[in-house]
């Protein structure tokens, strides 16, 4: 891992077109500013490997059984309207 | 002339996809690409979107390559008429929203995939699934029996 040290307001640049600032700093947190392109997703790390899990259990829930389910669920939802 | 005309009719000659749901039938302008994949999936770029009678109101994202992966998918509207999300400027995209259905854990609950929308956009087939930053909106929202 590539290692530097930045004061508050000093960036970081990743390639030609992301940027990251140092905003400002409150203990043991930093709050850090980025610019990147709009086909560059950019998120906390927990939440990112959230919704990966999140979609593993998604596609892993498929079994005969649990699509049955999803069957007569459609009418509980039907009924609701 | 002749050539183009050649590949037109080509895009339109059906394909068969076999599934858990048996048998579904799509060509090339059925395709749905996702080029940045699903989170957790990205090598996987090509999708069909299939209702089934049986299942409505939800539907199923197919994928094309490799075939076997699917996912249920439903308008979150349906079943959260209010559900709104603020999607900031650098994901507004698409003009068809689903979200993704888990179904049954051991509680056998099935739930919605409300933080991460799939955003599709109808004219270029084109879709992404975002994250959104706003954490109003649950992981795992319930579906009450």
């Amino acid at each position: 891992m590539l290692v530097l040290t930045r004061r508050v307001g000093e960036s970081i640049h990743i390639g030609d077109d992301i940027k990251v600032v140092i905003i400002s700093t409150h203990g043991q947190s930093v709050k850090v500013g980025v610019v990147a392109p709009r086909n560059v997703a950019v998120h906390r790390e927990e939440i990112y490997q959230k919704i990966v899990e999140e979609n593993h259990r998604a596609a892993g829930s498929i079994s005969d059984e649990s699509v049955k389910k999803l069957q007569s669920l459609g009418g509980v939802i039907d009924g609701k309207d | 002339m002749i050539r183009q005309k050649e590949e037109a009719e080509k895009t339109k000659e059906k394909k068969i996809l076999e599934t858990r749901l048996g048998n579904v039938e799509y060509d090339d302008n059925d395709i749905v690409s996702f080029p940045e994949g699903l989170y957790g999936y990205e090598e996987y770029k090509r999708y069909i979107i299939f209702q089934h009678k049986d299942y409505v109101p939800f539907s199923w994202l197919l994928s094309l390559d490799p075939p076997g992966l699917m996912f249920p998918i439903i308008q979150p509207k349906i079943v959260v008429p209010d559900y709104n999300p603020k999607i900031n400027g650098n994901s507004k995209f698409g003009d068809v929203m689903m979200v993704i259905v888990t179904i049954g854990d051991k509680e056998g609950r099935v739930t919605l995939n409300l933080r991460a929308p799939i955003l599709i956009d109808s004219k270029t087939r084109e879709a992404r699934q975002i994250i959104l930053t706003d954490s109003t909106y649950p992981l795992r929202y319930e579906i009450k029996q």
